[in-house]
């Protein structure tokens, strides 16, 4: 039994369609992820050429939401900003992915001593509160972008690692998984081709619901000055920048403010929707 | 339930040895040499370069530098710090230590009573517009980063009207915004989940039992729904603890106060790796104690789970 | 009338039933005939999606349908009690059943400390529980245990009506017995008028004096219990007491009554038995029959009543 009734992709699209936060993330998401891939095309300034003859200029025609202290252009790093936003949430993504459903698949699988070692790895990690451990690698490897993609990894990884175990728990009830092995097959081929395509959508669903988290978290620590560096932009370091001179200048830390937090609305409400239209148990009502 | 208690206590040790071996590897595996960061322009200088490496312990195999590191952290010192040379860690964190698990303190007793009265709020509107608003801030408040938030926040009640003061720390005001702006994504999270409950709790056959004795509406919510919510609250309390605690960093840099967060990112800043990672180790602690007063608070609030504990 | 997300939904229909003090009416139907539903909107606890569209519903003359919300809430748990099918699930399990006892005291007679307590105390024994018990949680009580403390939860302000929904189908045979034991003594101490609901033409027997059967949101018949035992009128009673198994009829097999109950919405014109009807007739499909009372006391709605009534 799959956790996703088999139901024709068209019943399933009518009920998203029917969530009407869902079409209101996923539309929030599209024009994100679009402003991303045509970041430098969209931008009107380069998002790193700097001014200081015209820094902290309130918006006018030229600089559509105004410039920061090196007077370079606030809209143009914004649309910077979710070029490298996607790219950690991304990054991360798919290596929590990978290296959870390598582990959880393992553990639940073959169990044993496989099982014990993994999952007290991953008992060890959740003992430590996700900034504290951004804060440990950026002891180690530093700041800057892979600091946050390794520490948002780290964090990340134990949840899919987990769900897949118990996912795999439940699939290897089944006699398909049987017959594989009664036929010979390796485990690990039994994992990614048979188990894996049957547990891809609470997976998937799962991804989805993490990518707004993700996005926050690498906000969170680029405005703690752990993550992305200058020059690149990144939406928390902006609003980093902004902050102090709220009183006098408050376009920079006001515009980020909104985007990140449009952005973030978007993900979470397209990521409920598809849950909600994947799997209606895990939401009742 | 003291053997309850010792079991979880037991239990933190794996943890806690795991957390100081995790932060000594991270102390070791450091690029540069930390005498030469003490140092700085005097690196030439080696007999001050060995006399420091020896008042650090530096000058010892891993294995033995490992049980200093532990004995220095039992017995509460953490070690020298790098950036204050010849000072204790524990000097260093003194003035800071207690700010950070105030502020969390304080932003969960915020978070658990706006939470509260909102989801209850919502949960009697059921469908209709009350409750429809209400949702609609939980997810503003659950998906806006706090620190974004804190722009409005900061505008509205600093700048534009100047209510509240912008930073700092000491005063019951300067605290007014920093609690409320780390409260505010946990007293949403405390919103839905209790909405969500009521609205479960107000469907149970005891419930409709309360209301056939005639009671009145205000016992019904607070005495029968509300007290099958502590379970749960009081168990994401726990939970929620945790996250404000680690939170306090991101206000901390917000509102300039210089609490235990802040002095970690400072540490980083400054490389002085010791007082960072007794922070780091400080935090794994509190984290593991809050979820195992959680786990006891709950078996007090649960008459059912009581029992269990007790074998 | 229950309103459902497909439009309203007639749920029941002309229902009528009369209860005198210290009388025991016993009302019976299969599942899903709308017995519960009758109960419950006696005591106006249907949930928001019910409603009663015309009627009246009267205790010694005053018409509850035209009491404000304040003024029901008085008359639950004081002038009507209500004991429920589920002992398991109707106590609220993290409050203590002195204190659930307490509630009706303390809300109806302004009963407090002490006093509350002492005559809680005296409640719990008259329904046959140590004294001891009163501080327990409900799940340190068994089945028999819980309904006994529901009884006595409705027993505390001496009500002039008791509705009692199924109270002994969740228990053991033996435990049954004294519950019925219970609230017959109830009748006897305060000459309360019961209703009793209950599927089981065995309990009907043992303590009804008079007896309403309901079918599909209707009454089919109403009658004096040794009328209506001795002598069914109507086919759906008929095939329910035929469904008794008894020491006299020594059958292989119980008679059984085929087909189900029509879904609420799905009632179509004439007669809503007819479909499972043994000796329905053309006019059953043509017309609904309306209840026609007799001179024994009897009320039948059937087309076929008076032909029944000779024979």
């Amino acid at each position: 039994m799959s956790a996703v009734p088999a139901a024709p992709r068209s019943r399933l699209l009518r009920r998203f369609r029917r969530s009407r936060g869902g079409m209101v993330g996923a539309v929030i998401v599209v024009v994100v992820i679009l402003v991303a891939l045509l970041a430098p095309l969209l931008a009107p300034h380069p998002f790193d050429a700097t001014d200081l003859l015209n820094t902290w200029a309130p918006p006018d025609h030229v600089n559509r939401l105004g410039t920061d202290r090196l007077g370079r252009d606030i809209a143009s790093r914004l649309i910077m900003g979710a070029r490298v936003s996607l790219l950690v949430a991304s990054s991360v993504l798919a290596i929590t992915l990978c290296v959870g459903v390598v582990f959880g698949g393992v553990a639940g699988l073959f169990g044993g001593t496989a099982d014990g070692l993994i999952m007290r790895a991953v008992d060890i990690v959740l003992a430590f509160p996700e900034v504290v451990l951004a804060i440990l690698v950026a002891a180690v490897l530093g700041t800057g972008t892979t600091t946050v993609i390794v520490a948002l990894s780290l964090v990340w990884w134990p949840g899919i690692a987990r769900l897949t175990r118990s996912l795999v728990l439940v699939q290897k009830q089944e006699l398909y998984v049987d017959a594989a092995i009664v036929c010979g097959t390796p485990r690990l081929e039994i994992l990614w081709r048979h188990i894996l395509p049957n547990i891809a959508a609470p997976l998937l669903v799962r991804a989805s619901i993490g990518v707004g988290f993700i996005i926050m978290a690498e906000a969170t620590l680029s405005f703690l000055g752990l993550g992305v560096q200058e020059p690149t932009p990144s939406w928390g370091s902006m609003i980093r920048d902004g902050l102090p001179t709220l009183r006098s200048d408050p376009y920079l830390a006001m515009f980020s403010s909104i985007v990140i937090g449009v952005t973030i609305i978007g993900f979470n409400l397209l990521g409920d929707g598809l849950r909600d239209t994947l799997d209606p148990r895990l939401h009742g009502h | 339930m003291v053997r309850f208690l010792l079991r979880r206590l037991i239990g933190l040790l794996p943890v806690m040895l795991a957390a100081m071996f995790v932060t000594f590897a991270a102390l070791h595996a450091l690029p540069g040499d930390p005498v030469a960061v003490m140092l700085s322009d005097h690196s030439a200088d080696v007999g001050m370069a060995n006399r420091l490496r020896a008042e650090y312990g530096l000058d010892q195999p891993l294995p033995t530098q490992f049980l200093h590191y532990i004995e220095d952290i039992a017995t509460g010192r953490f070690g020298l710090s790098f950036r204050f040379v010849h000072l204790p860690v524990s000097q260093v964190l003194r003035d800071s230590l207690l700010i950070s698990p105030v502020l969390a303190l304080a932003s969960l007793a915020v978070a658990l009573t706006l939470g509260v009265l909102g989801g209850v709020f919502a949960a009697m509107h059921r469908n209709r517009i009350q409750d429809t608003a209400v949702v609609l801030v939980l997810v503003v408040g659950l998906s806006v980063p706090n620190f974004a938030i804190a722009t409005f926040l900061v505008t509205l009640l600093s700048v534009q009207t100047n209510l509240l003061p912008v930073a700092g720390w000491g005063t019951p005001r300067q605290a007014v915004l920093p609690v409320l702006v780390l409260a505010i994504p946990s007293a949403a999270y405390v919103a839905r989940l209790t909405r969500t409950f009521m609205l479960e709790v107000l469907q149970q056959d005891y419930m409709r039992t309360a209301r056939a004795k005639g009671l009145s509406e205000r016992l019904i919510v607070w005495r029968h729904a509300a007290r099958n919510m502590l379970v749960p609250l009081v168990t994401s309390a726990g939970v929620m603890l945790g996250g404000l605690l680690s939170n306090t960093v991101v206000v901390e840099t917000i509102f300039n106060i210089p609490g235990l967060g802040r002095l970690a990112i400072d540490s980083i800043f400054a490389r002085d790796y010791p007082v960072a990672m007794a922070v780091v180790l400080l935090f794994v602690l509190f984290y593991a104690v809050i979820n195992l007063l959680a786990d006891l608070l709950c078996a007090l609030v649960d008459p059912r789970l009581r029992r269990g504990m007790a074998g | 009338m229950f309103h459902t997300e497909a439009g309203p939904r007639e749920v029941l229909h002309d229902i009528s039933l009369q209860v005198q003090p210290g009388e025991i009416l016993g009302l019976v139907g299969e599942s899903g005939s709308g017995k519960s539903v009758t109960a419950l909107a006696i005591m106006r606890l249907l949930a928001e999606q019910g409603r009663i569209s015309a009627g009246r519903i009267a205790l010694d003359g005053v018409d509850l349908l035209g009491l404000d919300a304040a003024e029901m809430r008085a008359v639950r748990g004081r002038d009507i009690a209500m004991i429920f099918q589920e002992p398991m699930t109707s106590l609220n399990p993290l409050i203590t059943i002195g204190l659930q006892i307490e509630e009706s005291l303390h809300t109806h007679l302004g009963l407090r400390g002490r006093g509350a307590r002492d005559r809680g105390i005296e409640l719990l024994i008259e329904v046959g529980l140590p004294a001891d018990r009163y501080d327990a949680y409900p799940h340190a009580l068994s089945g028999g245990q819980r309904q006994r403390v529901m009884i006595a939860m409705a027993m505390a302000c001496a009500p002039r009506l008791l509705i009692a929904d199924e109270p002994t189908t969740a228990l053991d045979v033996s435990v049954q017995a004294q519950i019925l034991a219970l609230m017959r003594k109830l009748r006897a101490d305060h000459g309360a008028a019961i209703v009793l609901i209950t599927h089981d033409m065995g309990v009907i027997a043992q303590m009804a004096d008079r007896v309403a059967v309901m079918y599909a949101g209707e009454i089919v018949e109403t009658a004096p219990a040794v009328t209506l035992l001795a002598n069914p009128v109507h086919p759906y009673t008929r095939l329910l007491l035929d469904c008794i198994p008894t020491t006299r009829r020594r059958r292989a097999r119980l008679p059984v009554i085929h087909g189900q109950i029509p879904g609420f919405g799905s009632i179509v014109a004439g007669c809503r038995f007819r479909e499972r009807c043994p000796i329905a007739l053309p006019v059953c499909a043509a017309a609904p029959p309306q209840l026609e009372v007799h001179d024994d006391g009897r009320a039948v709605r059937c087309w076929r009543g008076d032909e029944a009534m000779t024979t």
